[in-house]
This record gives structure tokens, sequence and C-alpha cells, in this order.
């Protein structure tokens, strides 16, 4: 009976796989998003990182469903349409998903508060590790206001995502469940 | 903890050590300017750019609205302003005519050819610099429609910047504002040559100034065609701050607003990345006792 079992649970689809991949996709298209609002001359050289708060709650919330190569294809879109430098973001973004996974029980417990001073830590890192990179790559500093706007930006913008995904979140479980 | 899960949790930071180790390589890789990891990443773009230009569609809307609504609310101004520039440009019109013609009865008398053999396309922008660190564009059209790597790529303002990278039917336009753009330029009234670089931000450097030069703010910053790659007497600016030895330049162009662009094929075969050779594409200057490194003409005509 046991082989029977096993055999029968290898044919079984996992339902987990076609979240993790729509999750990669969904995060893609954020990236691609992200890089459209240049477009918008306010935004211009410096758009906020959607597809950081993205991974940043997926991680947090959905941890299941996000697989190692998660933060890696998202970075490298973004790095391969908008960026000098391929690889850069999605080093940081493979660390952000290892990082979460030891400090996401502390920040469950704490309240939100928590939760966005931690991003807002993580985002500045994420823009000082390219930074610093691309410096050291290029030996040469770029202009830092655009990069303390793309922070700032980042912060403020993550309480307006965070809502928009858990609302999106419970909504779809409702209609799970119904 | 079982040994299983001590297992999987081995095995996911095995796992993340050799992603990140992948990322690590592929930025080098990338910093090496590969033409395979080039040509790989053009292949992508040309792929993934439809999407983009999908994705871009509804901010592009929003961009547009907002600046309609802006246009409206200063109607009058506007009006007000366009007549003047209208006169200003009908006296330059004119001014330009007698030049021109004055050019040409020079050049016959000089046996000068025009080296200048471009032909401007059209071409429209698909993205725009989304981070701080890469001023680059793309633009939908490429070799197919025969651009070549190294095509200066304008507006009617001025100088917008090169293609750097060609795809099938997208190409990547490396902005003036970008920190890897040098450009040859001349200061248009008084012809000392200097080089702009960018820094990612809104304005450019002029660096590699001779010490006579004497730098006005409102000057106007033209190409010098040095090098071969840009043709020369495209506005590249006007000099916004002179301070000490640095002089920042406000771009021609505003970078933050392009909709479509020309890029201008031929006149040069571009630039051959794969086979790109010191001494081929640049000719160094003759050391004389001069400490000039360039010779150029003032607007009066004088030789400096």
């Amino acid at each position: 009976m046991i082989g029977r079992g096993r055999f029968f649970q290898r044919a079984e689809l996992d339902p987990k796989w076609p979240i993790c991949f729509l999750i990669i996709v969904i995060g893609m298209i954020l990236s691609i998003f992200e890089g459209s609002l240049g477009l918008w001359s306010a935004l211009y050289g410096s758009t906020p990182l959607l597809s950081l708060i993205f991974l940043y709650w997926v991680a947090l919330h959905h941890e299941k469903y996000v697989l190692l190569i998660t933060g890696f294809m998202i970075g490298l879109t973004s790095d391969l349409l908008f960026s000098d430098l391929i690889g850069g973001r999605a080093t940081i973004y493979i660390a952000v998903t290892f990082a979460m996974d030891w400090r996401r029980q502390k920040l469950l417990q704490g309240d939100f508060r928590d939760i966005w001073i931690e991003f807002s830590v993580v985002a500045a890192i994420v823009v000082c590790f390219q930074l610093l990179v691309f410096s050291a790559l290029n030996l040469a500093l770029p202009s830092l206001t655009p990069v303390l706007f793309q922070i700032g930006l980042t912060m403020a913008l993550f309480p307006i995502g965070y809502v928009i995904m858990a609302t999106m979140s419970n909504t779809l479980q409702r209609l799970r469940t119904l | 903890m079982r040994a299983s899960d001590k297992a999987k949790i081995r095995q996911r930071r095995i796992g993340h050590t050799l992603l990140v180790v992948a990322s690590f390589s592929l930025m080098f890789l990338g910093k090496a300017d590969f033409s395979a990891l080039r040509s790989a990443r053009m292949g992508l773009n040309d792929f993934i750019a439809p999407v983009v230009d999908l994705l871009s569609a509804p901010v592009r809307g929003v961009e547009t609205m907002v600046q309609g609504i802006r246009t409206v609310a200063s109607l009058r101004a506007e009006n007000v302003r366009l007549q003047a520039e209208n006169a200003m440009l009908k006296r330059w019109r004119r001014r330009a005519e007698i030049l021109e013609s004055e050019n040409r009865q020079l050049r016959s008398v000089a046996g000068a050819v025009s080296p200048d053999r471009r032909v401007a396309l059209t071409a429209r922008a698909v993205t725009a610099p989304g981070g701080a660190f890469a001023h680059t564009v793309l633009v939908a059209n490429g070799s197919d429609q025969g651009i070549a790597a190294g095509n200066p790529v304008v507006t009617a303002d001025g100088l917008v910047g090169l293609v750097v990278d060609v795809g099938a039917a997208y190409s990547r336009v490396l902005m003036i504002s970008d920190i890897n753009a040098q450009i040859p330029v001349i200061l248009a009234s008084s012809s000392w040559p200097g080089v702009t670089t960018g820094n990612n931000g809104p304005f450019l450097a002029l660096r590699y100034l001779p010490e006579e030069a004497m730098p006005r703010v409102g000057e106007l910053v033209l190409t010098s065609g040095h090098g071969g790659v840009l043709p020369a007497g495209v506005p590249v600016g006007r000099i916004d701050l002179v301070q000490d030895d640095y002089v920042r330049i406000k771009p021609a162009v505003d970078l933050r607003n392009l909709s479509y662009v020309s890029i201008l094929v031929g006149g040069t075969d571009g630039i051959d990345t794969n086979n790109l050779e010191l001494g081929e594409y640049y000719t160094p200057l003759p050391q004389d006792d001069d400490s000039r490194l360039f010779e150029g003409v003032n607007a009066l005509g004088e030789r400096q």
C-alpha cells in the first residue's frame, strides 16, 4: 500500500508550483512597470522599487511560494531592461529573500510599524548595495539626489502597496473558500 | 529539528550561495563587455520590449493627460511666449539663409566637401531611465532598419546620445547624461574644445577645457565632431554654472520628456565592438610644443 501511495503522490500535480510561477511572473511584470514609470517626468531616473515591495510582502506572508530563484528572476528582469549592471539587483534581491527567512518570525510577531521600519532599512540597503557595486565597477559616483529620492519614494509607497496586496490576498482567499 | 529539515535548510543555503555567485559572475561578465552577453541581452530586449511598450501605455496616457492640463492652464502665457519665439525664429531664419549662402560660396572656393551623409530615422522611445544607475532608453528601431552601434541620436533641440546596443527591432541608446557618456564638444562662441561627462543626474559636467578658455553662463556647447562618431555642430546644451574649475551644462534636450527621437544612420559605419582595435577609430593628435590639445577657430574666424 505504501508503495502505491507514493506512486500516486508523484503523479499528482503539486498546486504550489503554479502559484510560485505566478509570483515570479507578477514580480517580473512589476519590475517592467517600474521601469515604465520612468516615462513620467516626475519620476525620471528614480522610480520606486515596486518589485521590492512585492517581494518583501510575499516573502513575509507567503514564504512557501517564494522559490530560490524568485528574487533572482525579478532582479534580473529589472537589470536586463533598465540597468547597466546585469546581476546587481538580482544579487541583492536573493539576499533579501535569504534575510527574510530568519527575520520573518520576529516581524510577524510585531506590529506594522516594525515591518515598515525593517522594510525601509532593506530598501536603503538594496539601493546602497547597487550604488556601492556601481561605483566600484565604474570608479565614479553617480548623482546622489535620484538615489535618495528612490529610497524615500519606495519607503513612502510601502504602506499603500502593503494594503493593496493584503486586500487582494484576502479577497482571493475568500473566493477560494466559497 | 528533524534531520530532513536540516538537510532542506542546508540545500536552501547552498542554493542561495550558488545564485549569489551566479549573479556576481553576471555582473563582472556584463562589465567585461562580452559580445555574446550583449547579443543575448539585446535578443531578450527584443522579446521583452513589446511587453514594456504595452505596460508603458497607461503611464504614457497619464503623462499626456497631465501635460494637457498644464498646457490648458497656461494657454494664454504660452501663446505670448510662442509669438515672441516665432518672431525671433523668423529673424534667425533670415540670418541662417544668408549664412548658408555664404557658406556654400566659401565651400565652393575652398573645394571642401560636406562629410555628413547621414539619414535621419525617426524612432519611438519605449522606455525611460528607471533607476539612478543607468541612463539608457530603448527605441523601437533596430538593425532591420539599418541602425548600427555608434549612430548618433538627436531631437530637434539637440543631442540625446548614441546607440550602444542593437537588436533586430529595438536599440539601446546611451544618453548624454549617463555616467559612461563622454562627448567631445566645443564652446560655440570661442571654439575651445572640451569633453562633457554625465553623472546620471539632470546636468552634465564640462571637463578638459584649456586653461585659456573663459566659459560663460548661457554659452552654447556643440559637438566638435572629434573622433568621427558624432557629427559636428549638434547642440549639446548651455552652460548653466561656472564655479572655479567646475562647469555645469544643462542639456539642450529635455531628456525627461522623450517621445520620439531621430537616429542619424550612415555617415559612419557604426562601431564594430567585436573588432575594436586601438588606433582604428581615432588618431592621436601630434605632440606639439604647444600645450593645447586641439586647435579651433573662434567666432571672429581667428585661429587659436
